[in-house]
């Protein structure tokens, strides 16, 4: 399946931002992998849509004009149907959609599948602004201060170029929906459940503008970098702020990258935060070392297949372990009795939540799959 | 001859032949008559008035959405955060209605409303009673050659049952209306605007609204399958007919859903039952999937009555039978049930990968049947003998809008374009197009058309082309430039932007208004009209299908005898039209005629 995809891709992969009226129609800010074959397969289409429009509005320009009406002549005789015109008409158009179908899914599926490696982030929609938390749990951001974008200051996230970035998005509230125009890109952010988006940034391009902060600012060290801006914006209504709920993402080289995800604010990363939850929590009831308490152990949680009362069979990933916290008596593993563990709603929120599946994550709790002992 | 000469010669004595706009006494005898009438001219004419009079409101709202979006809304002083008061410039709705400038949240609350009412009116109380709720009721029974609908009292119902609704939604607007989107999206509907009832009054509005539509979609299937004239088969119908049934069985089968889920949606805000809101332990995709399973078969509930009207005009006014008049029939009975398959593409950016993937395959199959038809209508005009009359000219602007909107709909059914293009101005710019060009445009078509029949009167011909002028280039200069707003990353439902798309935005405004004086000037036409218009005649453009037989405008019972079908809908090229003289009508030579339909 995946040479398959492979061989596909390359087929249709095309670059179109060379394409005759991209830029009119797009601009030329487009950043990440998938977006030029997101963008051959919208030419595609205004080119089919321009020829076809041509020739059905140019026909009936012609017929217009030249079967104007003359008085006291009737109309000439022709044909009431015509089944092969009719046939050829209908199958055309038909294998010509089935060709943008298939063009779109497969720009849908290099939009959905993450490449591994690079960096990932969770992400906190609220009203009415974004909050992202990078992997050593800094969420600082600089603050844009020109009022370029709307009535408000905007956050700006530092993004690494030519890297993969996996964002983990969830709503505190109602629905928003994450939208990166020159990524192409935009998924619902939803209350109740993870939402997942990701992408891989281009290179800077040689003509962009570089950073300059004031010399005596923390940032100082970053001045002379080159950098691109890319717009985020809420995409789902979501009340009276929800025209100023953006956001930039600054794509910066990996290097500078890496010095700014040291240096530009700092705080115990995810899993030692989740560390102290659990001692705080959780202790009572799961062990990580596999001694039984009330609670299932959390040894080798994660990814970890489990049997529930009911028979189903679950893997462990985000999803659940959110659910387990929040509702858990909707899912009870095997083995333990219902109505033990107490909801944790309104208890821990979803930054804490997120804390304690990195630390379920770490190897202080999962050993990776090569070093578990056998069973 | 006069239109209410019917052979009588003193016919004034039978109230039968007068013109079913005749008044029968005194005013409040007059103003009884109509409220109690059961008579489908009379209903279909309140329906059109009523319509009217809110796609006036709605447009009103449009206009102030769009003078807000003029200019963006900008911080003039101070931060505007951390408690330091600032002052905000660009807010005009916010002004207009006493926000605080200091306040930005008051200010877009304004504007959030303002686009939600627009949506709302258009939607529930315009566009989908639309055509066949005015031009359907009028003429259903005249074009089958019957009295009335085959349950009229039901019809008086659902006139009611409409005004109800529609007061709800008055009510509404009246307590400064509601921000949550024509959509209603959970769990902003359900949380929003704590304490208030006006948003309980909104969604009524609609739950009563659908019965409306429920009751007419029910008489006027009822109305097709058992009142046809004698010799009228299904394939001698104009495809008008066929436009209104495949539009009936729609709102009977689809209705039901967004009554129960506006139900639901009531319960959940005022009970707290927990649907939709995961805070109560509900689900907002939910929610979508409700809403949408009825909200997109009534787009084509707004659509296929308009390419029903443009059917029969492109036939009538270039003298021809509709090229593939059974496809046509066909075609509107598949968009009708494909309609029903095809809800998920309002949701690719939150819904199951897999179910995504299988929406998007079956809308592109809906837009076979839509394709063919505009090759059919196109291929009509081939070797006609066509007038650019008014109705023509809005049956032409109808093909070049419905064209750009069909097409434009096909970057939203693929799924890699649509994440980015969903809940951008290019879907903005897209249903407008269907919608408004499509619709409402068919809607003109269709009232100029049946204009003379309907009020006996004509109207400035010369005038009203102007107005077709001045819609449509403020038509497109409004809307095509939305789809460059949109692929360009503007949002929908935003108060403000960024600087770079104020120029596209500054040039859709101006369109805005340049189409809004166009509505106007119809008005002023059909208002001239009926004033002083000079009388029309009974079949003033040579059609051939029944209601053309009846007077301008038609006596209370339609026709003075049952009307027996003597030819087809579209039988130009062998029969001289009701009222018309053969010698103004020559035919060519018949052995001409059987030798071309073999």
């Amino acid at each position: 399946m995946a040479n398959s995809m492979n061989i596909i891709s390359s087929t249709l992969g095309f670059d179109a931002s060379t394409w005759p009226l991209h830029d009119l129609v797009f601009g030329d800010r487009a950043n990440a992998s998938y977006a030029h074959s997101s963008d051959a397969a919208f030419m595609f289409i205004l080119y089919v849509s321009i020829l076809s429009f041509i020739l059905v509005m140019g026909a009936t320009v012609y017929f217009v004009v030249k079967y104007r009406r003359i008085p006291g002549k009737p109309a000439e005789l022709s044909p009431h149907h015509n089944s092969r015109l009719e046939v050829t008409w209908t199958v055309i158009p038909t294998i010509v959609f089935v060709a943008m179908f298939i063009v779109g899914f497969k720009g849908y599926t290099d939009m959905l599948v993450p490449k591994q490696g690079g960096i990932e982030a969770d992400l906190i929609a609220a009203k009415w602004s974004w909050t992202v938390k990078y992997s050593n749990g800094m969420s600082n951001t600089a603050v844009m201060p020109s009022n370029k974008f709307l009535a408000q200051p905007v956050p700006v996230y530092y993004m690494p170029a030519e890297t993969p970035v996996r964002l983990k998005m969830i709503s505190k509230d109602v629905m928003h929906s994450f939208w990166v125009p020159d990524f192409r890109l935009k998924i619902d952010v939803l209350p109740n459940r993870y939402t997942k988006f990701w992408f891989e940034t281009g290179s800077i391009p040689e003509k962009a503008d570089t950073l300059e902060f004031d010399p005596a600012s923390p940032w100082a060290p970053l001045n002379g970098t080159p950098y691109v801006d890319h717009w985020v914006f809420c995409a789902e209504y979501c009340g009276d702020l929800h025209s100023e709920m953006g956001a930039i993402i600054r794509v910066i080289p990996k290097d500078k990258f890496q010095w700014w995800l040291a240096n530009a604010g700092s705080a115990d990363p995810p899993d030692i935060r989740g560390e102290r939850l659990w001692q705080n929590n959780c202790i009572s009831c799961h062990s990580i070392d596999g001694s039984l308490k009330t609670g299932p152990s959390w040894k080798n949680i994660w990814g970890a297949t489990h049997t529930m009362t009911d028979g189903s069979k679950i893997v462990v990933d985000e999803n659940y372990l959110r659910e387990a916290i929040l509702n858990p008596n909707a899912k009870i593993v095997a083995g333990y009795a219902a109505g033990q563990m107490p909801s944790f709603a309104g208890v821990l929120n979803e930054q804490q939540i997120a804390d304690l599946i990195a630390f379920m994550k770490s190897s202080k709790v999962t050993q990776p799959a090569a070093e578990k002992p056998a069973q | 001859m006069t239109t209410m000469d019917t052979g009588h010669s003193n016919g004034l004595h039978d109230h039968h032949d007068l013109p079913y706009l005749a008044r029968k006494g005194g005013v409040w005898t007059t103003v009884k008559d109509w409220m109690t009438t059961v008579d489908h001219k009379k209903l279909g004419i309140m329906y059109l008035f009523a319509i009217l009079t809110l796609f006036f409101a709605g447009g009103v709202a449009a206009l102030l959405v769009r003078a807000e979006l003029f200019n963006p809304v900008r911080l003039v002083e101070g931060t505007g955060i951390n408690g330091i008061p600032a002052r905000y410039e660009g807010q005009m709705l916010g002004q207009w209605f006493g926000a605080s400038p200091e306040n930005p949240n008051e200010g877009n609350l304004w504007y959030n409303r303002a686009f939600t009412m627009h949506g709302a009116i258009m939607v529930f109380m315009v566009i989908v009673p639309g055509i066949p709720a005015s031009l359907g009721n009028f003429l259903l029974p005249l074009m089958l050659g019957a009295k009335d609908v085959a349950f009229p009292r039901l019809n008086l119902l659902s006139w009611y049952v409409y005004l109800t609704g529609s007061i709800f939604g008055v009510l509404a607007i009246l307590y400064h209306g509601v921000d949550t989107g024509w959509t209603f999206y959970t769990p902003y509907s359900t949380t929003t605007d704590a304490g208030h009832w006006r948003v309980v009054y909104m969604i009524l509005a609609a739950f009563i609204l659908g019965f409306s539509s429920i009751l007419t979609g029910l008489n006027f299937v009822v109305t097709v399958h058992k009142l046809r004239a004698p010799g009228m088969g299904w394939f001698d119908m104009p495809l008008f007919v066929w436009a209104i049934y495949a539009t009936a069985v729609i709102q009977v089968l689809a209705t039901p859903v967004i009554g129960i889920t506006l139900l639901l949606l009531i319960f959940e805000r005022v009970f707290r039952v927990g649907i939709f809101d995961p805070a109560l332990g509900g689900d907002p995709v939910l929610y979508q999937h409700f809403f949408w399973f009825y909200s997109h078969p009534v787009v084509y509930v707004m659509i296929l009555p308009g390419m029903g009207v443009v059917s029969d005009i492109i036939a009538v006014h270039s003298r021809k039978p509709i090229f593939g008049y059974r496809a046509i029939a066909f075609a509107s009975l598949g968009i009708a049930g494909v309609a029903f398959i095809v809800w998920g593409h309002h949701m690719f950016a939150s819904m199951s990968e897999i179910g995504s993937v299988v929406f998007s395959a079956l809308t592109f199959l809906v837009a076979i049947p839509t394709a063919v038809k505009i090759f059919n209508w196109v291929s009509t005009l081939y070797k006609g003998s066509i007038a650019l009359t008014t109705p023509m000219l809005y049956a032409l602007v109808f093909l070049f809008l419905f064209a750009i909107g069909g097409l434009t709909g096909l970057p939203l059914a693929t799924l890699s374009t649509d994440l980015h293009l969903h809940d951008s101005y290019f879907v903005v710019a897209h249903f407008h197009y269907v919608m408004f060009g499509g619709t409402i445009i068919a809607l003109l078509a269709g009232l100029h058309h049946w204009w003379p029949k309907m009020f006996g009167r004509n109207y400035s011909e010369p005038a009203a082309k102007f107005g077709v002028l001045l819609v449509f280039v403020g038509f497109n200069l409004t809307f095509f430039t939305q789809f460059f707003l949109g692929t360009h990353g503007m949002p929908r439902r935003y108060a403000s932007y960024p600087d770079e798309f104020t120029m596209l935005h500054q040039w859709s405004t101006i369109g805005s208004f340049i189409l809004g004086v166009g509505f106007f000037w119809h008005l002023l036409v059909f208002i001239h009209s009926l004033a002083v218009g000079e009388r029309a005649k009974e079949n003033p453009w040579g059609a051939l299908t029944l209601e053309w037989e009846a007077d301008s405008p038609p006596s209370e019972h339609n026709f003075s005898h049952e009307p027996v079908l003597k030819n087809g809908p579209y039988d130009f090229e062998t029969t001289v039209p009701p009222h018309w003289n053969a010698k103004d009508w020559p035919l060519p030579d018949p052995a001409a005629v059987a030798a071309n339909r073999h």
